[in-house]
């Protein structure tokens, strides 16, 4: 049974990229969503339930660390697993992101395989 | 701050990130010798950025064309699918991040918090980056001689 993901991103441009990026290393998706900011996504999520959530940090409107919060509070991450893809390599702020239910975290240029092994192997979706 | 090691770490950052995320290889050029490409055919774009100690700016000019080019790259230049849409503001907006994110994380102090700011579209005014008490320049050239303008300016 494919899964369903959500690309959090604000830049359209990185979005394709890990849209690319998961078609690349044949992920079994049955929907992609994409959205611009943590509102979106978090309205998204409020309607139907997905399996991964791959989010930026540096977001206008609500950022990826303030949709994360969110979704710890109301409980809306369980069974869903969470990557980071981030330009933001502040070690305070990944530090926090331990205590909200987050897979992994990679750093933006990030490669497919990094991704994959992401997936794969911290998130455990096959 | 160190203005020799300022200028390294973001002329060596900038180098990584073009390399890595769209397989551009670069070289400095000297902007007093350079001309300088026209600022009215350049897409402009500055990110903020906000510490505990110290506030400052990045900065990143391109040409259409080059934004086109590393679209192109970093989607996989087969890739004509992701051309649609195409916004060169986005394409060097997101270079411009990455390369901010990889600077600061090598110039900061350790235990100092940071924030970046979303990519802003300078609409008005000459390439300038420098908005705070140091600032650094840079020229960057592809191996097809395409440029692109960065700059880096802190406040302590």
């Amino acid at each position: 049974m494919g899964h369903k993901v959500v690309i959090v991103d604000d830049s359209g441009v990185t979005r394709k990229i890990i849209r690319k990026a998961l078609h690349m290393i044949g992920l079994d998706i049955e929907a992609l969503h994409e959205c611009g900011n943590g509102e979106e996504a978090l309205e998204l999520i409020r309607q139907e339930p997905l399996d991964l959530l791959i989010t930026d940090l540096n977001m206008p409107q609500m950022t990826g660390v303030e949709l994360l919060k969110e979704l710890h509070e109301t409980r809306r991450a369980e069974g869903m697993k969470i990557i980071v893809i981030t330009s933001d390599r502040n070690e305070e702020r990944l530090e926090e992101l331990q205590d909200l239910e987050v897979c992994a975290v990679l750093n933006k240029p990030f490669r497919p395989e990094s991704l994959r092994e992401a997936i794969v192997q911290k998130c455990h979706v096959e | 701050m160190d203005l020799e090691t300022l200028h390294h770490e973001f002329s060596s950052a900038a180098t990584e990130v073009l390399q890595e995320a769209a397989y551009v290889f670069v070289s400095p050029v000297e902007i007093q010798v350079h001309e300088r490409p026209n600022a009215e055919e350049r897409v402009r774009i500055r990110i903020p950025f906000i510490s505990d100690r110290r506030k400052g700016g990045f900065e990143a000019s391109a040409t259409r064309d080059l934004c086109l080019k590393l679209n192109a790259e970093m989607l996989g230049a087969e890739d004509l699918e992701g051309m649609e849409g195409f916004q060169p503001s986005e394409v060097i907006g997101e270079v411009l991040n990455m390369v901010a994110g990889l600077t600061l994380s090598r110039i900061l102090e350790e235990g100092e918090t940071w924030e970046l700011g979303v990519p802003e579209t300078v609409l008005e005014g000459s390439f300038s980056n420098t908005c705070g008490d140091v600032g650094v320049e840079l020229l960057l050239e592809t191996e097809e001689g395409d440029c692109i303008e960065l700059s880096l300016g802190v406040s302590e």
